[in-house]
């Protein structure tokens, strides 16, 4: 909190320094929230592509995946440069609204889970019904359909969030490079570390980076929306991470009144 | 066809998986917003009210959801 506070203090001091230092810390916090997302859900799709891989073939896989990626990278770049193109004080209202309402809803699900509410999500026991759903065709070198558009669909799906937060993020403060970059460095990461073990990344603590990411976008929900209606935060844009911290916390209190209830 | 009814359906779920949250967020944006241009409230009141609003919101979706578990 004194951290925040004496950032406040000198960057009203130096303006120059402030705004450097405003820019970065939205870089910040759209890399971070691109990249974590991005991990959540790239491992969730990798889950799905390892499935095709083994019972339709590498080559059917390969494919669906690079063309739900095309299609997920068209989309970035297709909404991307429009929305930068609006006034950012026009964006604030309704691009707020939508990261409150898809962040607490991250958030909402991540401390249910914690508290033991609804079971983690497990890949382990995903990959098992996947690998059961799909059998095993024996079209291992030639293209098989089924297990194309399996992947497609897979990483369609679940990239589409990815795309909503970069652009969300991304967005009317011109970091949709940064916020991009965040999720091709995850999607890279995951890729390394399956290719690695080629099996389920069940390890992967993705109830934990739900929460922050749920933490992160509500935030910049409230944050937005209050700019929109003017509300001169203490502290200008540090006050975001006073509102992170009650979102956590109170996050964290609700899962553990609800662990210890169910205990 | 039915891929671009599952695309609607994880969009749709993106936004209002919990609909009802989703709308009671809606709502609470949409008393700041009147409470900023429709009254003289002071401006530091409505965002803290607006945090403080959507805090509570979150806690109260996520025990209503362990009491419908627990039923």
């Amino acid at each position: 909190m004194l951290v925040g506070l004496r950032c406040a203090w000198y960057s009203s001091a130096n303006p120059s320094w402030s705004d450097a230092l405003v820019f970065t810390a939205h870089a910040v916090t759209a890399i971070s929230a691109a990249f974590l997302a991005s991990v959540v859900e790239v491992t969730e799709a990798y889950t799905i592509v390892l499935a095709v891989g083994l019972s339709r073939g590498w080559r059917s896989a390969s494919a669906g995946t690079a063309a739900a990626l095309a299609v997920l990278v068209l989309a970035v770049l297709a909404f991307g440069p429009v929305l930068s193109l609006i006034p950012l004080k026009s964006l604030q209202l309704p691009i707020g609204l939508l990261l409150l309402v898809f962040g607490m809803g991250w958030l909402r699900k991540a401390i249910l889970r914690a508290g033991g509410i609804i079971p983690l999500h497990d890949e382990t026991a995903i990959f098992a019904k996947e690998m059961a759903e799909l059998g095993y065709s024996g079209a291992r070198n030639g293209l098989d359909a089924g297990g194309m558009l399996t992947a497609f669909q897979g990483v369609l799906l679940e990239g589409l969030e990815v795309v909503f937060i970069v652009i969300a993020v991304g967005a009317g403060h011109g970091l949709l490079v940064p916020a991009s970059a965040g999720a091709v460095l995850a999607c890279l990461l995951v890729l390394a570390v399956g290719t690695l073990l080629h099996r389920p990344l069940s390890r992967v603590p993705e109830n934990t980076l739900k929460f922050a990411v749920g933490v992160m976008l509500s935030s910049f929900g409230v944050f937005w929306i209050g700019e929109a209606l003017n509300v001169p935060w203490p502290g200008a844009d540090f006050v975001l991470v006073y509102i992170a911290a009650a979102f956590m916390l109170s996050g964290m209190a609700t899962a553990f009144y609800l662990k210890r209830a169910t205990a | 066809m039915r891929l671009l009814r599952e695309v609607a359906s994880e969009i749709y779920s993106m936004f209002a998986g919990d609909a009802a949250m989703t709308v009671m967020t809606v709502a609470i944006v949409t008393v700041a917003f009147a409470l900023r241009f429709l009254t003289p409230t002071p401006p530091i009141l409505i965002g803290f009210g607006l945090l403080v609003g959507c805090l509570a919101l979150l806690i109260i979706r996520v025990l209503s959801m362990q009491k419908g578990m627990g039923r």
